[in-house]
């Protein structure tokens, strides 16, 4: 449609609203709105949805929707006061129809908009509901928000973005608790082969954003409905009831197979946002074991969540070093996570109760990897490596024997699963030694600290834990030039010098 | 503000000291200093009233411990709510103050008070409502000086008074004169007397000097008319010894020169020049800080020098001079010079009209011409040239003035010398004139280029030669002994060609035998100014290295290959700057944005691979003389033979990131067909690098065939820098064992037998022995001497060695800590002994009581006895019988 098409009709859609407002008579204005709704057009659609959004809110609010009406009634019985409320509704179940399909659409906005009208029947509904809760013994519109919720959690359509508008609504008690129960419903009712990675990452999204108040209060109190006083709503109230559904929540939803991004993201939010709420931490036991035993990033990142269930929730771990050790490979000096790993890391090895040869065993190993290392990376291995010799004085013969011998071949074995037998303690670091040469003049100081008797204290590693390139990078720009000497070769042009290396294999045309 | 200002200061000047307590001369014990050290801090404790803080201690200790002591059995407690008693804050009246106001707080709330809201308003200290009635009139006690007021305060504030001056001074927005105004009063005034003094003396100077001058003409005179007056007289014939005498006296007289050098001698100072650079180049790759170095060399030692190290800093004194009634500073000396120089210029152009002046120029621009090229400046070039330095110098700061004045006095000097090759000069006109012919389409002189657009107005549609000319008649023209100003010309001029120079790597197709040109161009400016080249490059690289950071951030931590004009000034930094060097402004950040590219970038397709091996040659440069581990580098070249490499389906290959063991680019240099006989090729850079080029064109053997055998080059070249390394084994295994992997017998004969050789190095090296890592022995501590320490710079307090901030924060704390255990201990003692001595008291006490209690029983006991037995006696005595 054209532009200015779309003020025009805008404009008669703003008429029709007011002339909604204005009487009854109207009543019919509406229908043309919603016919206006079926355009592509998402200015159009934006006015059609603000209408919706004013009108029935008013409709609402005023009781005009509100029908009681025994079902047997025939159409012939009833009077004009209430034929007039019976098409209304009708009107009503068609706009939330639409607004779900709207929900879909691709512009954000028209999403978003949509999204808030429709929570907003829901909050005038909660508030003087649109027809009488007869089964349902709660004034909240369940049946209404399951349909939101149904539609956000949909099986094709990624709605992650929606889901952080959602975010609002769920600081209101009653609708975190519906909204548990719903998708918990829906969790169980599917199988592994039925969903989608979409769904899960849609569900996935949700339980990221449910967070309950931090006080210490067992009632909860903020609602957005007022509930009259009964049984049924004791269990929205009581917290530990919420708890115990988002704790078999989460269970039930790490039984799917997760994709890979949505199980990384698990895992990140995993001990911090998710374990506090849960009835017991321990449940996420195995999974977290089962996760941990994946290699790589997974590893890593489950790393955090099952250190705090072994720290705090006495969870006995059998070969956890070992486990940490294979962690210890050349590509974890290259992911993203490197200073969270490193961070851990340097906890569980900060324990001065270790055998000393499951220490050597570590830095020789990370000495080992460093070779292949970034200079981002090598920040940080070296002084974690020489943290571990420092802590531990057996480990010193690995930078220094007082009568160095002539070996031929290196003691340590790399393949070797079990720290302790891999014979570091007998090897040497000749890694911190190559590394000496780094053409990074910081790494290569750093690594010439070796040659200097030990310091008193560890190196404190936190400033160091994030660094990249661009840090690197920019640290060496930072400083304003003063002093910058030049060849003294005279180039006779760009492979024109004597050092050039470019003739290897390159030619200039 | 000032005002306000000036009644704070007024307060703080008036207040009354405090009636300092009077304190008893025997409390006060005074720690004697034995002796006394000038500079010392007094030290806090060398006077205190130990027995005042004693009987304190014990007061607080009665206060609090002996009342807890005394509760110790005590289930019932007493709590002593009376507002404000235990706050120790507050003093007696205070409290008595406070609740005073309790007590009228409370009152007020009085149930039965009508009017309770109503508040009671006062004046004077009256209430209102007493005042209304009217009882007593109320009167000021100001007032009641009768309204006597003095005729001066009369004729000052009454009946148009005020208008007299001091007043309508005062009325005038100066009320009183603050203290400030009037302190800046009287600096403004002794500033004044002291400027007025000095320009008295200066002008006393002056006319001295004037007076001096005149003297000597007239003494000149007087000494002349007496001694020439006699040879007036008589004209005498010169005859032919004089005229013998006379020319030996004025013949020209040998000077003393350098000798003629022989070229063997010419190249033996090259070389110690050389030598010379070499060996600061291996200074700097150690990393032993330059500027030290040169710090201490610069230092003069007299003759006088004792070599203690000792020297006063004699800085260059300046005389003020005083000049159209402004007093110059030593700042402003300089410009003095400058002024003068401009003087003599101005003079100079006065002589520009006798024609001598411009084949001196003309001689010197000769000068400067056969160090490289024909010189092709005429006439008319040099006096445009002269143009510009006038204009130069009306516009330029004079930042680099005092440096190039100097140039200009040696040109200055050289005058008389320099007029003498006139011949030559008249020759070389007529070359010139010949040339001119042969380019005329070229001006001769051109502005020196102040931005990046004005330098392509110059260059864009000229031929490549004639560009390269342009930029040789650039910087020819504002040679920096030309003018002021021409260095930092030389210097925009410099950031310009960079520019241009990246530019032309971005043309297609890239022009790279023009960029090749310029090179020399850029290491020549480059000589000049160092150090601004040098900024100049690190914001280029800079600039590239965000970009691709932000592409790196947009892309989960990958960026993309960058375009020729980085790889190639990468290479320029090589070229112009020293990359061996332990760290370097300008290399250190480029080898780090190299890595960073190599380390962060996915390989995904032939530009990719390109690329990178590009990069790898680069880093080879910059690493060959300091023979430095860049893994990157390595990591890569492995990857590449990767992608080279034939793939076992069932297993993983352990390939270092950015590489992939899985993904589908892992075959791009798979080579498909059998290729015995062909000649590998080398690379084209215009070809390969460029980013618009046609990938397919690379989809080939030929591509990947050039790609294995410069990675091979390059791994082979790596291998004999790093054979020193004791890792060698642990960084080159994984290589050996993927070219174990490689399809060799698809290979061209000659690239299998480099590989071969390759392999077979590895091989060898690998199996090296190596020593166990030890700690270098340090020296032995020596033993303690009775030589006293002598210190070159005498400081009061030692300068601690600057150590870490959370160090110097730990030591701090741990002191604070000994310092709070130390007086916890005393006080817990002090508490002890204070509880000892109650309870001794105590008990004292007790027992005190028992002995009264038991005396007295005994004294009762004892009476009792007396009686007893008196009466027994009086029964006795009475006993008549």
């Amino acid at each position: 449609m054209e532009d200015s098409d779309g003020t025009c009709v805008v404009a008669q859609i703003e008429k029709n609203t007011r002339q909604c407002f204005q009487s009854r008579k109207h009543a019919n204005c509406l229908l043309d709105i919603i016919a206006y709704s079926e355009t592509k057009n998402k200015v159009i659609l934006l006015a059609c949805i603000r209408s919706f959004h004013r009108l029935f809110a008013l409709y609402l609010s005023s009781g005009e929707l509100f029908l009681d009406i025994p079902n047997d009634l025939k159409e012939a019985d009833l009077k004009k006061e209430e034929k007039y409320k019976l098409w209304l509704k009708e009107r009503y179940e068609e706009t939330i129809a639409k607004l779900i399909q709207l929900v879909h659409h691709e512009n954000l906005n028209v999403k978003e908009l949509s999204l808030c009208t429709l929570m907003r029947f829901v909050l005038e509904e909660a508030q003087l509901p649109a027809a009488k809760h007869c089964q349902s013994k709660t004034h909240f519109p369940v049946a209404l928000f399951r349909r939101v919720v149904l539609t956000l959690t949909s099986a094709s359509c990624d709605s992650t973005a929606l889901i952080g508008r959602f975010k609002e609504y769920l600081s209101y008690d009653d609708v975190r608790y519906h909204l548990m129960r719903i998708l918990h419903k829906q969790i169980i009712s599917k199988t592994q082969d039925t969903v989608s990675d979409t769904y899960l990452n849609n569900v996935e999204a949700l339980l990221e954003q449910i967070d309950f108040p931090s006080d210490e209060m067992e009632e909860l109190n903020h609602f957005l409905t007022k509930y009259p006083e009964n049984e049924n709503t004791e269990k929205v109230k009581s917290k530990d009831e919420q708890r115990k559904i988002y704790t078999n929540l989460w269970i039930d939803f790490l039984q799917f197979k997760l994709p890979n991004c949505v199980y990384k993201k698990v895992l990140t939010i995993l001990h911090d946002k998710v374990m506090p709420n849960l009835t017991n931490p321990l449940y996420l036991s195995d999974f977290l074991t089962a996760s941990y035993d994946i290699g790589g990033a997974i590893s890593l990142l489950a790393l955090n969540s099952l250190f705090l269930l072994v720290h705090k929730h006495n969870l006995g771990y059998p070969d956890f070093y070992e486990k940490l050790y294979a962690l210890f490979e050349p590509g974890v000096l290259h992911v993203k996570y490197r200073a969270r790993f490193f961070y851990l890391a340097d906890q569980f090895l900060s324990s001065t109760h270790l055998p000393s040869a499951m220490v050597a065993a570590f830095a020789k190993k990370l000495a080992r990897i460093s070779l292949t290392a970034p200079a981002s990376a090598l920040t940080i291995t070296i002084p974690f490596i020489y943290n571990l010799i420092n802590r531990h004085p057996n480990c010193k013969i690995l930078i220094h024997r007082e009568t160095p011998e002539d070996l031929q071949e290196d003691a340590y074995k790399i393949e070797e699963a079990d720290p302790v037998k891999s014979k570091a303690i007998e090897s040497s670091l000749w890694e911190l030694k190559t590394l000496q040469c780094h053409f990074h003049p910081d790494v290569a100081k750093k690594a010439k600290r070796i040659d200097q008797p030990l310091l008193k204290n560890d190196i404190s590693l936190g400033i160091l834990l994030e660094t990249s390139y661009s840090d690197l990078y920019g640290k060496e720009t930072k400083k304003k030039v003063k002093h910058a000497p030049a060849n003294f070769n005279p180039p006779k042009g760009i492979t024109g010098l004597p050092s050039d290396k470019l003739n290897l294999c390159w030619t200039l045309d | 503000m000032a005002k306000k200002k000036k009644n704070l200061a007024d307060k703080t000047r008036n207040k009354k000291r405090d009636p300092e307590k009077k304190v008893n001369p025997f409390e006060i014990k005074i720690n004697r200093q034995k002796q006394k050290v000038m500079g010392r801090k007094v030290s806090k404790h060398d006077r205190g009233m130990p027995g005042l803080s004693r009987s304190k201690g014990i007061q607080k200790r009665k206060a609090t411990l002996l009342q807890e002591y005394n509760q110790r059995f005590k289930s019932n407690k007493f709590i002593d709510k009376r507002f404000g008693e235990n706050d120790t804050s507050l003093s007696v009246e205070e409290k008595m103050m406070k609740r005073f106001a309790m007590e009228r707080a409370k009152e007020k709330t009085n149930k039965f008070s009508l009017n309770e809201d109503e508040d009671d308003l006062t004046h004077f200290g009256q209430s209102l409502s007493s005042i209304e009635k009217f009882e007593e009139p109320l009167v000021s006690e100001d007032e009641e000086d009768g309204g006597r007021i003095d005729a001066d305060m009369v004729a000052k504030e009454h009946f148009g008074g005020f208008m007299t001056n001091s007043n309508h001074e005062e009325l005038g927005g100066q009320k009183q004169k603050s203290w400030k105004e009037r302190m800046e009063e009287i600096i403004a005034k002794s500033k004044k007397e002291k400027y007025e003094r000095q320009a008295e003396k200066e002008k006393t100077r002056e006319l001295t000097e004037k007076l001096d001058a005149e003297w000597k003409d007239v003494m000149k005179l007087m000494s002349g008319s007496d001694k020439r007056g006699p040879e007036d007289n008589f004209p005498s014939k010169a005859d032919d010894f004089d005229i013998a005498v006379r020319e030996l006296k004025f013949e020209m007289k040998g000077k003393a020169t350098d000798k003629l050098k022989s070229e063997e001698e010419l190249a033996k100072e090259e070389k110690e020049r050389l030598d010379k650079l070499e060996a600061d180049r291996h200074r700097r790759m150690k990393g032993i800080a330059v500027e030290e170095e040169e710090e201490k060399k610069r230092v003069h030692f007299s003759a006088d020098d004792l070599n203690d190290n000792f020297s006063v800093d004699i800085q260059p004194r300046f005389h003020a001079v005083f000049k159209d009634g402004k007093m110059k500073m030593n700042g402003d000396e300089s410009e003095d010079e400058n002024d003068e120089e401009e003087e003599s210029e101005d003079d100079e152009d006065k002589e520009d009209d006798d024609g001598d002046d411009d084949d001196e120029e003309e001689s010197e621009e000769e000068e400067d011409g056969e160090e490289s090229e024909k010189d092709k400046d005429d006439v008319e070039g040099n006096d445009n040239e002269e143009d510009n330095e006038g204009s130069d110098d009306d516009s330029d700061d004079d930042s680099y003035k005092d440096i190039d004045s100097e140039n200009e006095g040696d040109s200055d000097s050289e005058k008389p010398t320099v007029s003498q090759p006139k011949k030559s000069t008249l020759d070389l006109k007529e070359r010139k004139k010949v040339m001119d012919e042969a380019r005329k389409e070229l001006p001769y002189t051109f502005p020196a280029p102040k931005d990046y657009d004005e330098l392509l107005d110059l260059l864009q549609e000229h031929s490549e030669k004639d560009q390269l000319t342009i930029i040789t008649r650039l910087r020819k023209c504002h040679h920096v002994s030309l003018a002021e100003g021409n260095k930092q010309k030389l210097e925009t001029l410099f950031s310009c060609l960079v520019q241009y120079f990246a530019d032309l790597a971005l043309q297609q197709p890239p022009q790279l035998q023009l960029m090749d040109k310029l090179v020399p161009h850029l290491y020549e400016l480059c000589q000049g100014s160092q150090v601004s080249a040098a900024q100049v490059l690190v914001d280029q690289i800079t600039e590239r290295q965000q970009e691709f950071q932000a592409i790196c951030d947009s892309r989960k931590g990958r960026g993309l290959y960058p375009a020729l004009d980085t790889l190639m000034l990468l290479k320029l930094v090589a070229i112009l700057f020293p990359t061996s060097d332990f760290r370097h402004a300008v290399t250190t950040p480029a080898i780090i944005f190299i890595a960073q590219m190599l380390a962060e970038t996915s390989v995904k397709h032939e530009r990719d691979v390109a690329v990178g091996l590009f990069l790898c040659t680069l880093v080879l440069e910059y690493v060959s003389l300091s023979k430095r581990f860049v893994p990157e580098c390595v990591n890569f070249l492995h990857g590449l033979l990767f992608l080279a490499s034939n793939k076992d389906p069932n297993k993983y290959a352990s390939v270092i990131p950015p590489f992939r063991p899985v993904g589908k680019f892992n075959d791009l240099l798979v080579v498909s067909k059998t290729k015995k006989k062909a000649d590998v090729k080398m690379l084209k850079m215009s070809k390969v690098l460029n980013v618009e080029m046609d990938i397919d064109e690379l989809r080939n053997d030929d591509f990947r065939l050039s790609v294995i055998k410069g990675c091979v080059a390059l791994l082979s070249e790596f291998q004999t820098l790093y054979q020193e390394l004791p890792s060698y084994r642990e960084i080159f295994s994984p290589i050996l064992d993927m070219m174990d992997k490689l399809p060799v017998n698809k290979y061209p004969l000659t690239l299998q037998e480099s590989i071969k050789d390759l392999q077979k190095t590895l091989k060898e090296r690998s199996s090296k022995s190596r020593m166990q890592v030890s700690m270098p022995h340090s020296k032995p501590k020596p033993l303690k001497m009775f030589e006293p320490k002598i210190e070159e710079v005498f400081e009061d307090r030692k300068k601690k060695k600057a150590a870490s901030k959370e160090e110097n924060e730990k030591g701090k704390m741990k002191h604070k800590y000994k310092k709070e255990l130390k007086g916890a201990i005393r006080e817990i003692r002090k508490d002890t002994q204070f509880l000892a001595r109650e309870q001794l008291n105590e008990q004292m006490e007790k027992d005190a009581e028992r002995k009264r209690k038991v005396k007295e029983l005994y004294g009762m006991l004892a009476t009792q006895e007396g009686d007893y037995k008196a009466s027994k006696r009086t029964k006795k005595n009475n006993n008549p019988f």
